[in-house]
Formats: structure tokens, sequence, C-alpha cells
């Protein structure tokens, strides 16, 4: 076992690897600034929801472009790098810094779109209650002014589009059992606007919590990698 | 053998110092004038820049001014410089454009005087700064207004800037074409109220810094840059305050009129400053570190 042949790696490859790392690099970079172009164009400012979805969008795709950071400004001490490179990379270095900037922008306008969703979603349940509970108002209207069986059985056929409607015993108590379904009708809506608002408000603070956080780090981030590569804006 | 300062008191015949207090004292003359008139602390703040300026390369190219010059160029510097003061004793109301062209009549008395006709052509760098101070930005603008549209589409990407930003703090605003509504009231944003005019006043102190001053091809595009977008920050930055109080009768008079003009102009022009100061100071304790002579 332990006079298994092993083989020395030629010099060579430092600068193979290297350059396939960078390359890699490079592409993570053109491919995430895609992904962003597409998120950001056309642009919706002051409107919640699109400034929230893509503050969103940007933090869960902001792996890519940190990702090809790292492989861009790996360098090994004594290699060589041309001067166009320099360039590019100073270049890169500075957008890191405005890049930072932009995510730690984004907090304060993160929040602020949260409260605004919060208030539209609130705002149209409550209508959205407020509708079917007066359309329901409009049922039970007629049943509490109906007297005489006639009337209640011409409401039945309104309401059922029965074929027989049968006949009438005791009114009052057929009153009774409309007036009450119509009760149960209106607590099951009022329940389930509740459950609906319920259920966005969870959905909305948990995306909300984890996309300000996700850009809060993702701002300091890159403002390190601004501080880190500030070997190539030094150096040369 | 160089001619510096101390030496040319005794090589020549105090001439430089002559000629040294009659440009300053024209000066002074006419940035006093310019303050009497005007008020505009800004624009009396460009002026002194300018003329600090032309000063300041003066100073520089000391050693090699030719100063010489013909008795006639002699006669017709001294005659543009008696006029120069003849005028600013009785200045009437309506002559105010004289102080336009005063400097052009500065300019060529005292460097008649100085090196006559033929030694007009060294200044050649002062003159364009001396042009650049007398391009009024008022015409300029009212020029390109006209001309591309560039008034309303400043206006209305200023209206958006303003919008955008009050409502990243909080408020609600709207903002449709040139007009921001807020629920207090309404703003509709004119052109004099943005930092069309502001930018423009960079521009020239922009124009002047790359006559001083040598600078690469960088810097000579991202400082014009930089100077539009840090005018159109702070004209937004003015907007936004404006529709903050358009509810406030005294408070928007105030932002609104020449008081709060000139603070957001002056602000402008500081803020300038700095920024070419900082950014002066980076380059250099990066060329330092390179180890490169700054």
């Amino acid at each position: 076992m332990n006079n298994e042949k092993r083989y020395s790696i030629p010099p060579f490859v430092s600068v193979n690897s290297y350059n396939l790392l960078h390359i890699l690099g490079y592409f993570f970079l053109i491919l995430s600034s895609l992904d962003y172009l597409q998120a950001l164009i056309p642009p919706d400012f002051t409107n919640p929801a699109w400034e929230f979805n893509t503050i969103g969008r940007l933090v869960e795709l902001v792996a890519f472009p940190a990702l090809g950071y790292l492989f861009i400004f790996f360098r090994g001490e004594n290699s060589l790098i041309n001067k166009k490179e320099v360039l590019l990379l100073k270049f890169l270095s500075w957008f890191a810094l405005i890049l930072g900037i932009l995510f730690l922008l984004m907090l304060p306008l993160g929040i602020s779109s949260t409260i605004r969703i919060e208030d539209a979603n609130r705002n149209e349940i409550a209508s959205q209650v407020q509708q079917n509970v007066e359309q329901l108002q409009q049922v039970r209207t007629p049943i509490e002014e109906a007297q005489s069986p006639e009337e209640i059985r011409n409401i039945l056929a309104q309401l059922t589009n029965a074929e027989e409607i049968p006949l009438i015993e005791n009114p009052s108590e057929t009153k009774e059992q409309l007036l009450s379904q119509i009760n149960t009708a209106e607590e099951q809506v009022r329940a389930r606007g509740s459950i609906e608002r319920g259920s966005r408000r969870r959905n909305l603070y948990k995306n909300s919590v984890k996309w300000n956080i996700g850009a809060f780090l993702s701002g300091v981030l890159f403002i390190y990698i601004w501080n880190i590569t500030g070997w190539v804006r030094q150096s040369f | 053998m160089k001619l510096t300062f101390t030496n040319g008191l005794e090589k020549l015949n105090d001439s430089k110092i002559l000629l040294f207090a009659i440009a300053s004292s024209l000066i002074a003359l006419y940035l006093l004038l310019t303050f009497k008139v005007l008020s505009d602390i800004d624009r009396t703040i460009m002026d002194m820049i300018f003329w600090g300026s032309i000063l300041l390369l003066l100073r520089r190219k000391e050693a090699e001014l030719i100063l010489k010059s013909s008795s006639v160029s002699k006669i017709i510097g001294i005659i543009l410089i008696a006029f120069v003061l003849a005028k600013s004793i009785s200045l009437f109301a309506f002559e105010v454009y004289f102080l336009r062209v005063m400097p052009l009549f500065i300019f060529f008395g005292v460097a008649l005087l100085a090196s006559g006709f033929k030694g007009l052509k060294q200044y050649w760098r002062e003159f364009i700064i001396i042009i650049i101070l007398l391009a009024n930005p008022v015409r300029i603008l009212t020029l390109l207004e006209n001309a591309f549209s560039v008034g309303e589409i400043y206006e209305k990407v200023t209206a958006h800037f303003s919008g955008f930003l009050l409502y990243y703090l909080g408020f609600n605003s709207l903002t449709q074409e040139n007009y921001i509504t807020l629920p207090h009231g309404t703003v509709l944003v004119g052109l004099p109220c943005t930092g069309f005019s502001s930018g423009l006043m960079l521009l020239q102190l922009c124009a002047v810094l790359m006559v001083v001053f040598p600078l690469n091809w960088w810097k000579k595009i991202s400082l014009p840059l930089a100077a539009i977008l840090l005018a159109f920050v702070v004209g937004g930055l003015r907007v936004a305050l404006l529709a903050l109080v358009v509810s406030n009768p005294e408070q928007f008079e105030f932002w609104h009129g020449d008081e709060g003009n000139q603070i957001f102009s002056t602000l402008t022009i500081l803020l300038f400053g700095f920024m070419c100061n900082y950014l002066s100071q980076i380059r250099s304790l990066e060329s330092r570190q390179q180890g490169k002579q700054i």
C-alpha cells in the first residue's frame, strides 16, 4: 500500500488551475448580472409589491456574484497579471463597494414595503369581507320582513332553485332556520377572512425577515469584499 | 538666470510688483462691484475662484513671462484700465451689463500693459478662464432648454427622483410628469428649482480646473459627470424639501425664494470642493503607497 506510485504535479498546472478559477468567476459574474438585469428591468418603483419581490429575488441570487468575486480575486503570490485585467479588477473592487451600499440601502425600502403591503392586504381583505357581508345582508332583510307563508315560499324558491317547494307548516320556524343559516354563513365569511389575513401576514413576515436580513448581510459582505480587494487598488 | 519674485525687485524695475498691484486692485474692484450689485454669494465665490486660479497660473509661470511692451500697447492698456476705473465710479443702474464685460477689459488692459500685443499669446490659458467666467449660465440655460428639450427631461427626472426619495423615507408620494403629490399638497417642478443652473455653474468650475491642473483622461471625464450628478442630487433634495413644506406658506417662501436658493447652491459648491479635496487625497495616498512621485 505504501509503495503506490504518486505523481508530482508539474508547476504549470498552478497557472491552469488559477485560470480555470478566474474564468469561472467571470462567468458567474456575467450570468448573475443577466439575472439581476432581468429582475430589475422594467422597474416599477413606488410599487411596494414589486419592490419587495425584487429585493427578495436580488438577495436570493446574491450567492452568485459573491462567488464570482471570490473566484476572480483568488490570486497566488508571484503570479502574473496583465495591465488590462488589473484595470478591470480595480473597477470590480470599487463596484463591490457600490453593490454593498446598494444592498444596505435596500433595507429601509424592504421594511417600508413590508408595512405598505401589510396595509394593502388588510384593506383588501376587509373590503372583501365587507362585500360578502353586505350580500348576505341583502338576502337577510327580505327574510326578516316576510310575514305570510307565501312570501317565505317565494324567498325559498329564489334561494334554492328547487323544483318543488314543500308546503310550509310553521312559517316562523322556517324563518328562524333561514336566518340562522345566514348567520352561520356570515360567521364563516369573517372566519375565512381572518384566516386569510393571518396566512398572508405570516407569509409576508417570513419573507420580510429572510430578505431583509439577507440584504443587510449582503451589504456587509460586499463592503468587506471591497476592503479585502484593496490590494489591487493600492499595489498597481 | 531665473527670475524669482524677490530677485525681480533688484533685477527689473519693480514692474512685476506694479503689475501685480494693478491687477489685484482691479480684481478686487470687480469682485466688490459684483457683490454689491448682485448680492449673490455663490456667484462671488465662483468669481473669487476664477480670479484666484488666474493669479495662480500667473504665479506659476512668473519666471518665464516676457514683460516687454511697446509704448502703443502700454497706452492702450492704460486707456482700458482708466476706462474701467471711470465706469466703476459712475455706474448707473441700467449699465449693469458693464460688469459682465469688465473682466475682459481688466484682462486686456493689464496684459497689454505688461506684454504688449506681441506677448498676448502667452496668456492664452488665462484668456480661456476669462471666457469661461464670462459664459453666462442663464443664457446657456435657455439655449439648451429650447434646443433639445433638455429642460423638460431634467425636470421630469428630478421630479421622479425626489418623489422616490420621499417615498423611500416613508411619505406617501405620487409622481406624475412634473408633479409630486403628497397627502398635504402638490408641487410642480420647474427648471429654475432643480439643480440645472448649479450644475452648469459646477461645469464652469470643472472647466477652470481642467485648464489649471493637468488631469488624466479619466479625471477629465469623471469630474464633469460627478459635478452634474452632485448638482442633480442636491437639486433633488431641495425639491423634496419644498414638497414637504408646501403646505406651510412662509417656510415655502423661505426655501423657494432667494435665501433658500443660495443655501443650496452654496452647498453644492462646497460639496464639490470637499469631493475634489477628498479625491486628491486618496490619489496622493495611493500614489505614495505605490512608491510613485505625486
